[in-house]
């Protein structure tokens, strides 16, 4: 607990306002182009002041902060608290964001209507305002209004493409997300009735009083189950993940990208701060929650996976990739050792600089197959648009978990984190993560070698059966002969418009998207040792 | 156990409530009945607070005249913040879920969610 004196320690809060401020002004700016530059350059002055705060946390020795709000003390003000943890955590966040607007630029100002496209940034920036108070939040109710705000503003996002199939997705989100924040304002409130606090310290004071003096010890296991389940929840932990796919698959492409690569990360780091400041590990482990989290995640991490290999359609494919990657952030943390949770903090990251590059390449490469989204009308669409198949390509290794990529590093430490647990713990960890590895592979690969396979085959005997049906028609006559060249024209037609296709225009944007996506990618998957330092530090002093 | 309940019923009511909201939002196929059960759930909740929050006896925190009064008088004031707070985050989810209802009516001319996740099926299959 160290007095906020330096000037750097305002930035948290300033980062927060600046998101806010920025989303208010939004409407005013009619121009969805300059709104967007703007924004872009609201997530830049945030990144920067990010990466300040943490080289500051550094400097100090990795410390604490805790910042309190209009200075008013303890039970009746507010605090913000962040350490190392926290702030790479919302640089990272600040990063992944404006990547994901970038890479799926196109894409907005096709999806969202002119004139509303402002609206879109209001919502972006809102968005981001609430996952950088999830991040640095100190207090259990502050955490819940920025709770619902996200969920707002993530079903802005999904309904912002306005057709029949987002606005069903929209609202099976919103009633799912609602679902689990009412289970978590049930719990907060409980929590209340119990401790007669909301900020997260004295929180952890009276429940290590409550817990050694054996009183409510009924009503504590209930209110950590109903915030551990609303998270769950909100965050789609496999029985819990119905409202993703379709949330994730039928948005606009950042939406998509955004909504798997964040969105869902900001409830667990909500709960992870949870665990650390106010229940302790040891009093999740004495009440068996960690171990229902680790069932819940192991087993999403299988099915999650399951479902991914039937489905044909490509963005849903990586939508239940996210259910089974979010199986193994709830795996970390059931581990319910350090080690887990760095690890899970470690996956945190490497999935939010993965998905959103497949979730954008994905969208880039259905551009450049004609708008196509099935699985097999892909073919080819990689060698049409080469940055994007790389980008498809490096993340689906990355999700398999192929060394030098950042899916590699966290499946290292999962497994470091089990084979430190009981013998129990380390044979279902292991071989959760073998199968769900192999698994991976089965739907990410033939993915990769489909879109990278010439369409040249195929339309040969396309043709061919085209020319068959030519000569059956000739053999009728007349009348048929101008049927069969009606059918002609129609398939030239169908040409030119595959033609127009044919050579997507690659927008900067989406080049520089790709390029800080790949390299940031390659980066985790390398030198990934002084991040985990990091995340060490701050988890030692969360 | 009567005793039990006598003592708590305002705690086992808002429990019961929040089950009954709960399991609305959840189960009900109709849109409009989900969003009477979010309402549901979230008013007990705040009766949950309102009622914890509440001592016999004591008074609101307003200062009456010059003279501080002891300590003891007064009722913590956060349960009542919370609750207004809460109130005010609901009426905004209220307010949104009801514009995309709407939506989805004009678009299908129905509320039940089942036909109208059947027909935006088709739409997505033509």
């Amino acid at each position: 607990m160290h007095e906020a004196h330096n000037f750097i320690y305002n930035f948290p809060f300033f980062c927060i306002i600046l998101t806010m401020v920025g989303g208010v002004v939004m409407p005013f700016i009619r121009n969805g182009w300059i709104a967007q530059k703007i924004n872009m350059g609201i997530i830049a002055a945030v990144g920067g002041m990010n990466v300040a705060v943490l080289c500051q946390l550094m400097v100090d020795g990795g410390k604490t902060v805790t910042y309190m709000m209009g200075h008013f003390p303890a039970p009746f003000g507010n605090e913000i608290r962040f350490g190392p943890m926290e702030a790479i955590m919302a640089l990272c966040f600040c990063l992944v964001m404006g990547m994901s607007i970038l890479g799926g630029l196109k894409d907005i100002y096709h999806d969202v209507r002119k004139g509303k496209q402002n609206l879109y940034f209001l919502m972006i920036n809102l968005l981001l305002c609430s996952l950088l108070a999830l991040i640095y939040t100190n207090d259990m109710f502050t955490g819940y209004v920025f709770i619902e705000i996200n969920t707002i503003a993530a079903c802005a996002i999904v309904m912002s493409k306005d057709s029949g199939e987002t606005i069903v997705a929209t609202i099976r989100y919103l009633i799912m997300s609602l679902l689990g924040s009412g289970l978590f304002l049930m719990g907060i409130s409980m929590l209340y009735g119990i401790t007669g606090h909301l900020l997260m310290v004295p929180l952890k004071d009276s429940i290590g009083d409550l817990v050694t003096s054996g009183q409510y010890a009924i009503p504590l296991t209930v209110i950590i189950g109903l915030i551990s389940l609303g998270v769950a929840i909100k965050s789609a932990l496999y029985p819990f993940h119905s409202w993703l796919p379709g949330a994730h698959g039928s948005a606009t492409t950042s939406s998509s990208a955004i909504l798997s690569g964040l969105v869902l990360k900001g409830y667990i780091i909500l709960l992870i701060k949870v665990i650390y400041r106010v229940v302790t590990p040891e009093v999740m482990a004495e009440l068996q929650i960690t171990n229902v989290l680790l069932v819940f995640g192991v087993v999403g991490m299988i099915m999650g996976s399951v479902r991914a290999l039937k489905e044909r359609h490509i963005k849903r494919m990586i939508a239940y990739s996210s259910v089974a990657q979010i199986g193994y952030i709830f795996m970390g943390i059931g581990l319910g050792s350090t080690v887990g949770i760095m690890a899970a903090c470690f996956h945190i990251l490497s999935h939010a600089f993965t998905k959103p590059m497949l979730f954008c390449s994905a969208g880039a490469l259905v551009d450049a197959s004609g708008h196509n989204y099935d699985f097999k009308k892909l073919r080819g669409s990689a060698l049409k648009n080469p940055l994007a198949g790389i980008a498809f390509t490096v993340g689906g290794l990355s999700m398999i978990g192929i060394p030098l990529m950042a899916g590699f590093p966290s499946k290292l430490y999962f497994s470091t984190g089990a084979i430190q647990g009981d013998w129990f713990r380390l044979g279902v960890v292991l071989t959760a993560l073998a199968i769900s590895t192999v698994l991976n592979a089965l739907y990410y690969l033939p993915a990769i070698i489909n879109m990278w396979t010439p369409k040249k085959s195929q339309e040969a005997s396309h043709g061919h059966d085209h020319g068959d049906a030519h000569g059956a028609h000739d053999a009728h006559g007349g009348d048929a002969h101008g049927h069969a060249e009606e059918l002609a024209n129609v398939e030239d037609h169908e040409d030119e418009h595959e033609e127009v296709h044919e050579k997507p225009r690659i927008t900067v944007s989406f080049v520089v998207s790709m390029v800080i996506f790949l390299a940031s990618n390659f980066a985790l998957g390398i030198f990934y040792q002084p991040l985990m330092n990091i995340i060490e530090q701050g988890i030692s002093v969360l | 156990m009567g005793n039990f309940i006598m003592n708590h019923y305002y705690e086992i009511t808002a429990v019961i409530l929040f089950g009954i909201g709960f399991i609305s939002l959840l189960l009900h196929s109709n849109l409009i009945k989900k969003i009477v059960g979010l309402n549901i759930m979230d008013t007990a909740i705040y009766l949950f607070l309102a009622s914890r929050g509440f001592i016999h006896g004591r008074v609101a925190p307003l200062l009456i005249g010059t003279t501080v009064p002891e300590d003891g008088v007064y009722i913590n004031p956060i349960p009542a913040g919370l609750v207004l707070t809460g109130i005010v985050v609901s009426v905004s989810v209220t307010a949104f879920s009801l514009a995309l209802t709407q939506r989805l009516y004009k678009k299908y001319h129905t509320l039940n969610l089942d036909e109208i996740l059947l027909l935006a099926k088709k739409e997505v299959s033509k």
